[in-house]
């Protein structure tokens, strides 16, 4: 028996190639590139895309504010130089003018950053909660969604039967709009 | 003249109950100016994680024993070793179940503790049954049965209902759904019990307070129902060492964040178990 506890690995690179890992695997991303842009351009970690949008990921391994910053900088970055981004990436599976969307991975949320995430941007963005454990030599990766922007405006397109089935909780009976407005009182802060 | 009731008692009156193990033969029990405590049942369920929910059932058992409370566990919990007994091993009598399926942990002067294994019963019927142990009851606090559950709203519906129901949850969205469901499920069965919420965090949950009156003031504003808080689970290198040495936390010496919090938790619910009930008066 053993509890998988988190480590702290001091190779941030590692990490991000742990998570481009887990994108590909289980969220059928194409990683187009690393590491993109400088400190004073904004950096993006991931560059990724599916057959529809485009995925600027930011890992955090150090505190969540700088790489909050680092993204939005990075998002603006992307957004001013995406025609020329394409012409560099372009293939016949890869895009860069499909919608973009933020995704921030990081060990630790506050527990208001829907409130007031929501409240401050407009771009669409998804947030992941990561936990690393095992050895630095050997990692494993958990990561698990804490919930997707414009889930309160597209309320009415979520799988609630989904949820349910997920979570085991069928049984309790609880109706369409009680678990909308049980979500929204969760994230109003 | 008139025979008047003795002022004091001599030690034969007075040895068989405050000198020995044996309680006083039936006829005398009307004599005992005190009622008996009363016999509580305790769900414990935490949705996402059965390790978890018998790594806190274990030193909870524990922590009630060290108040006076006799203790009986009935574990659902699977697999083998998400159950309470691995998480107690290094303490049972005979390292494992006995020939009557039970296993037992004595320590020193503490009431004894008694886990039963319930996983063929599918669900929790009560525990006045014949096949409970009597020798384990016999806290002077009041006896706690401990119901280590199946962590699925169809056990709660199948199951007899508990006074006292905790449930651990992470803090995510989705798990306090999961949690929010699991107080439904247990406000639609059992109107007067009590229900009590721990939050299980790998690191020390942020503004835990926050959140948490979120979640009580939605349940109450939609289900007419009071939830407790009980703290924050915190994981360190003490809850592995626990379940590596197959040892509850609280037993072990010096102090960690998890073992603070764990005894925070555990003292906080102790103390509530003495609080009346929903519907039962402020």
């Amino acid at each position: 028996m053993r509890l998988l506890k988190p480590i702290h690995m001091g190779d941030a690179a590692q990490v991000i190639r742990i998570c481009a890992q887990w994108l590909k695997e289980d969220l059928g991303f194409r990683v187009v590139e690393y590491r993109i842009g400088n400190a004073f351009t904004g950096s993006i970690d991931i560059l990724a895309v599916d057959a529809v949008r485009v995925y600027l990921i930011t890992v955090n391994t150090g505190r969540l504010s700088d790489a909050l910053m680092e993204a939005l900088t990075g998002y603006r970055w992307f957004l001013e130089n995406r025609e020329f981004l394409d012409r560099v990436y372009h293939t016949d599976e890869i895009s860069l003018l499909g919608p973009p969307t933020l995704l921030l991975l990081s060990p630790d949320f506050p527990p208001e950053i829907h409130s007031i995430l929501l409240q401050g941007l407009k771009m669409e963005f998804r947030l992941f909660r990561y936990i690393v454990t095992g050895t630095e030599d050997d990692p494993d990766l958990y990561v698990e969604e804490l919930a997707a922007h414009g889930l309160t405006e597209s309320a009415g397109e979520m799988d609630l039967d989904k949820i349910r089935r997920d979570l085991g909780i069928e049984a309790a009976g609880l109706e369409d709009e009680e678990i909308r407005d049980f979500l929204r009182s969760m994230r109003a802060g | 003249m008139k025979d008047r009731p003795k002022l004091g008692r001599g030690l034969r009156d007075v040895s068989p109950f405050f000198l020995s193990e044996a309680s006083l033969p039936e006829q005398q029990h009307g004599e005992i100016p005190f009622p008996a405590p009363p016999e509580r049942t305790v769900c414990v369920c935490h949705p996402s994680s059965v390790l978890i929910q018998s790594f806190f059932t274990a030193n909870l058992a524990l922590e009630l024993a060290r108040h006076r409370h006799g203790v009986q566990v009935w574990d659902y919990a699977m697999p083998d070793e998400h159950r309470v007994t691995a998480l107690m091993h290094s303490l049972l009598e005979g390292q494992g179940p006995e020939q009557d399926g039970h296993a037992r942990i004595m320590l020193y002067g503490l009431p004894r503790i008694t886990i039963r294994d319930g996983r063929a019963e599918g669900c929790f019927t009560g525990g006045g049954d014949a096949d409970a142990d009597p020798g384990a009851v016999d806290g002077e606090a009041g006896n706690c049965i401990l119901v280590n559950a199946r962590p699925h709203p169809d056990f709660i519906l199948q199951s007899s209902p508990a006074d006292d129901s905790i449930i651990l949850t992470g803090t995510g969205e989705l798990s306090l759904l999961q949690c929010y469901a699991h107080i439904k499920v247990i406000r639609g069965k059992t109107p007067g019990a009590r229900i009590w919420i721990a939050f299980d965090g790998q690191r020390e949950v942020r503004d835990d307070r926050s959140v948490f009156e979120r979640l009580s003031g939605f349940a109450g504003q939609r289900l007419d129902c009071q939830v407790g808080f009980l703290g924050t689970l915190v994981h360190d290198e003490s809850v592995e060492r626990s379940f590596r040495e197959e040892k509850p936390l609280v037993l072990f010496a010096g102090q960690s964040a998890a073992k603070e919090a764990l005894s925070g938790i555990c003292t906080r619910f102790i103390e509530g178990l003495h609080l009346p009930g929903q519907g039962e008066g402020s």
